[in-house]
């Protein structure tokens, strides 16, 4: 943001993307009676577009398309043609690198157990389940039950 | 649960045990003193709630007492030779999902949980499923060759047996790269005796955690990853274990390829291997076919001989099975301190502990 005032700060006006739905601003100082803000001269989309070659994002995001009378004079997506007199800092992403977590596939991120035992050392927080294990047990336990119902049932009889 | 005889595991009658499929030799083959005996035994039936022998509950025949369809009933004044006889293999192999008591299955869960989670998740499921049964099975087997025949004998102990010689192993492995080698040895140690004063009292025996041991012992040269040291020195990559499912890791393929390889031009695989590769591979074959070798030795010798060719060997599974029997009995004011007063009192040899 603070890359995008100073650029607007070498325009007539301050950034565009303020007065969307606002009454045109009374400080422009340029001694017209009546300042448009429209007027191609000084159109901060213009010169915004030609700075910004390829910083899309603040473009894209600044205001609403749809029935917007700048629309037509936004070109949003496109603009990837760099101008070979600005410096190089001007043209480097200045976006994070997207986090791992995002690159993840949906059903392994969405799925909180596995996330959880990626972490943590505790008892239940192990990094592998052992499914085997984790059978014969079921199988032993389920086994001894059965035992002790087959047992009880003599004294019933 | 303290009739007709007190089950120091805190569990079912022996007899229900026998029923489900516990190792219980006398359904299982001809034996000695039961097929050549004289007059009709009586056997206790798994619902038998009494310790007096004319009590009917404690008048059912072989075939009622085993299950599983029945077995063929020994007739009076019959021979070892009997044909059919009682054959159900199954019970090397069932047992291993039975337990005697709350105890039992107690101690054996709590192993399981811990160390066989543990292990699984170092070897893969795969492996670790193989020296389960595999350790169980030849556990049971090596009992009944060698324990008391009147004797069953159930749980997982055979199997836990397998995988704690798996943890023997990868801790001698990995010994210069743990931070306490000493403690957990000690604490290995620790649970072997337990478990081997728990492998005298009836309802298992020790020779089946012997003959897990054993398997484990074998199998784990086998499956197991070499000693990084050893690896270093015999030319090997150190290289991680890998899941058998997913085949995504990049030394999966490289194993692959090595099969290949292997398949194109066997010998070349054996090519410029060094002599310790040479003595370190001839200790892991040797130690797969002594073990096959012993389960097919043992196996015959089970349906060969009607009883054990080893005098003494019973002992080791009830040193102190009988005076602990007794005491227990005692508390539970039980009249019968033997749980196999038919067997005794016909004389059958080495039946039971007593």
């Amino acid at each position: 943001m603070a890359a995008q005032e100073y650029y607007n700060s070498f325009n007539t006006r301050p950034p565009g993307y303020n007065e969307h739905s606002q009454p045109p601003p009374l400080y422009t100082g340029n001694g017209r009676s009546s300042p448009s803000p429209y007027d191609p001269h000084s159109d901060p989309y213009h010169d915004r577009h030609n700075s910004y070659s390829d910083n899309t994002y603040y473009a894209a995001g600044a205001r609403p398309q749809g029935n917007d009378q700048y629309a037509e004079d936004i070109p949003l997506k496109t603009a990837q043609e760099p101008n070979p007199h600005e410096p190089d800092w001007m043209r480097q992403n200045t976006q994070y690198p997207p986090s791992p977590e995002s690159q993840m596939p949906l059903n392994a991120g969405a799925n909180p157990r596995v996330r959880r035992q990626s972490r943590g050392s505790g008892f239940f927080s192990k990094k592998k389940l052992a499914w085997v294990t984790y059978l014969l047990t079921v199988i032993d336990i389920g086994v001894f039950i059965g035992e002790l119902v087959r047992n009880g049932k003599t004294f019933v009889i | 649960m303290t009739k007709p005889t007190f089950n120091p595991m805190i569990g079912p009658s022996t007899y229900v045990l026998i029923n489900m499929g516990a190792r219980f030799v006398p359904c299982m083959k001809n034996v000695d003193g039961i097929q050549n005996a004289n007059e009709t035994i009586y056997w206790n039936c798994p619902n038998s709630t009494s310790t007096d022998p004319t009590d009917p509950s404690n008048r059912c025949s072989l075939s009622e007492l085993c299950g599983f369809g029945g077995v063929p009933n020994p007739r009076p004044g019959g021979s070892l030779s009997d044909r059919p006889e009682p054959n159900q293999w199954f019970r090397f192999i069932i047992p291993m999902f039975l337990h005697g008591g709350v105890i039992h299955i107690g101690f054996n869960m709590l192993a399981q949980m811990s160390m066989g989670a543990d292990m699984e998740r170092v070897i893969g499921w795969w492996r670790y499923l193989i020296v389960y049964l595999a350790s169980g099975i030849f556990g049971f087997v090596l009992g009944g060759n060698y324990a008391a025949q009147g004797i069953p004998s159930t749980g997982a102990s055979g199997a836990l047996f397998g995988i704690l010689a798996l943890s023997v192993l990868d801790l001698l492995y990995t010994w210069g790269e743990r931070q306490n080698p000493w403690v957990e040895f000690i604490l290995m140690i620790v649970g072997v005796g337990i478990s081997f004063f728990l492998g005298l009292l009836p309802g298992l025996d020790n020779f089946s955690h012997i003959g897990g041991f054993i398997m484990g012992l074998a199998l784990g040269l086998c499956i197991m990853r070499s000693p990084n040291y050893l690896r270093e020195r015999i030319g090997l990559p150190r290289t991680p274990y890998v899941a058998m499912s997913g085949g995504v890791a990049p030394s999966s393929t490289e194993e692959e390829s090595d099969l290949k390889k292997f398949a194109k031009q066997p010998l070349g695989f054996f090519k410029g291997r060094k002599p310790l590769w040479w003595a370190w591979w001839l200790v892991r074959a040797a130690a797969l076919i002594a073990v096959l070798i012993g389960f097919i030795v043992l196996i015959t010798n089970f349906y060969k001989y009607p009883k054990s060719n080893c005098s003494w060997c019973y002992r080791l599974s009830c040193l102190v099975s009988r005076s602990i029997s007794v005491i227990l009995d005692l508390l539970a004011h039980a009249n019968d301190p033997s749980p196999f007063s038919s067997l005794s009192k016909i004389g059958a040899s080495r039946a039971s502990c007593s």
